[in-house]
């Protein structure tokens, strides 16, 4: 009986332990790279390119992005009207359960203005994303051309 | 015999078929192209009209546009660069829509990352408007409060074909791939502008 109390125990543990991981992981990114534009005076901008996703069954949503690359790195979205292409600020931006939010060319994109230093194709720029029920996850990107 | 049909339909269809522009318009029939005059980023004079004998390609952007532009100058120089030997006969123009920030130095360093063939104009308000206007470009400052660029420009972000013989024949539509804009390029060179 013994036995069988420290099996249930351990099971319990670890179902514990993996509903601990589900909680804090369940995002992934990918395809996280960043394009600098090269300009010697103020602002010195870049733009950061990635996909989320939520691989947990309940939504969530990402609400700020910071960098030590950049002073600020703000969250936009390209909207075309009529061949007329406008971007504007968001300030917060959901994800889906089980779903995938894309900072790609023409949809989203972070744009990061005030870079610190001189990034060159091959840096890495280090992205922290805050999500509203994840918490903050961090993102290695790849300095490219395209 | 049959097959022997067949195979001179196929051979006149693929010799007669028109060039299908990709993934924009082209004009038809092409009018001359509205003058361009205006500085360069060394701050010397360019004229649309003496750039004869090359295709040129004018976009319309801004230098602190962190998505679009930067998109689609690296797909024009992909482009160009495929070309190999022929790309010396294609000119890239970049003209800005915020004249204020698009100092010619800002340019010079911006187009250069690019390809350093490509050449950034700049004027006055009033001369950028009217060649604005004359392309039917849109460009509107927009007020960005919460933003650390305080403003930014809604523009079109289409390619504006200018062929050899200073005619304006197409535009290729923003988003357009890299084998769309070279395609439409070697088209283009091998028409000779007719």
């Amino acid at each position: 009986v013994q036995r069988l109390f420290m099996g249930v125990l351990v099971l319990v543990f670890m179902l514990t332990a993996c509903a601990a991981a589900e909680n804090t992981r369940g995002i992934e990114v990918r395809d996280a790279w960043v394009r600098t534009v090269v300009v010697d005076t103020s602002p010195t901008i870049g733009t950061a390119y990635l996909v989320i996703r939520n691989t947990k069954n309940t939504p969530d949503r990402l609400l700020k992005v910071e960098s030590d690359s950049a002073a600020d790195v703000e969250m936009h979205a390209t909207i075309e009207e009529n061949g007329v292409l406008q971007m504007r600020p968001v300030t917060m931006i959901d994800i889906p359960a089980n779903g995938e939010l894309a900072f790609i060319s023409g949809g989203y994109h972070l744009m990061l203005i005030g870079i610190k230093g001189d990034l060159k194709v091959g840096d890495t720029v280090n992205l922290t994303l805050l999500l509203e029920n994840t918490g903050t996850v961090r993102v290695a990107a790849a300095v490219r051309e395209r | 015999m049959r097959w022997l049909i067949l195979i001179g339909f196929l051979f006149i269809a693929a010799c007669g078929a028109p060039y299908i522009w990709r993934n924009g318009m082209l004009l038809d029939p092409a009018e001359p192209a509205p003058e361009v005059a205006l500085l360069n980023q060394d701050g010397q004079p360019f004229r649309l009209s003496e750039q004869r004998g090359v295709v040129t390609l004018l976009f319309f952007g801004f230098t602190n546009c962190p998505d679009i532009c930067p998109t689609t100058l690296v797909d024009i120089a992909a482009a160009r660069k495929q070309l190999g030997s022929d790309s010396e006969k294609v000119r890239v123009v970049f003209i800005t829509v915020d004249p204020a920030r698009d100092t010619p130095e800002r340019m010079a360093r911006y187009l250069t990352s690019f390809d350093p063939t490509f050449i950034g104009l700049t004027g006055s308000e009033a001369e950028l408007q009217a060649i604005y206007q004359a392309y039917g470009v849109t460009a509107i400052k927009r007020d960005l409060a919460d933003s650390a660029i305080s403003y930014t420009v809604d523009h079109n972000a289409s390619i504006y074909v200018i062929d050899q013989a200073g005619r304006w024949r197409g535009l290729i539509s923003h988003g357009a791939a890299v084998e769309d804009i070279r395609e439409n390029l070697r088209f283009l060179l091998r028409s000779g502008g007719n």
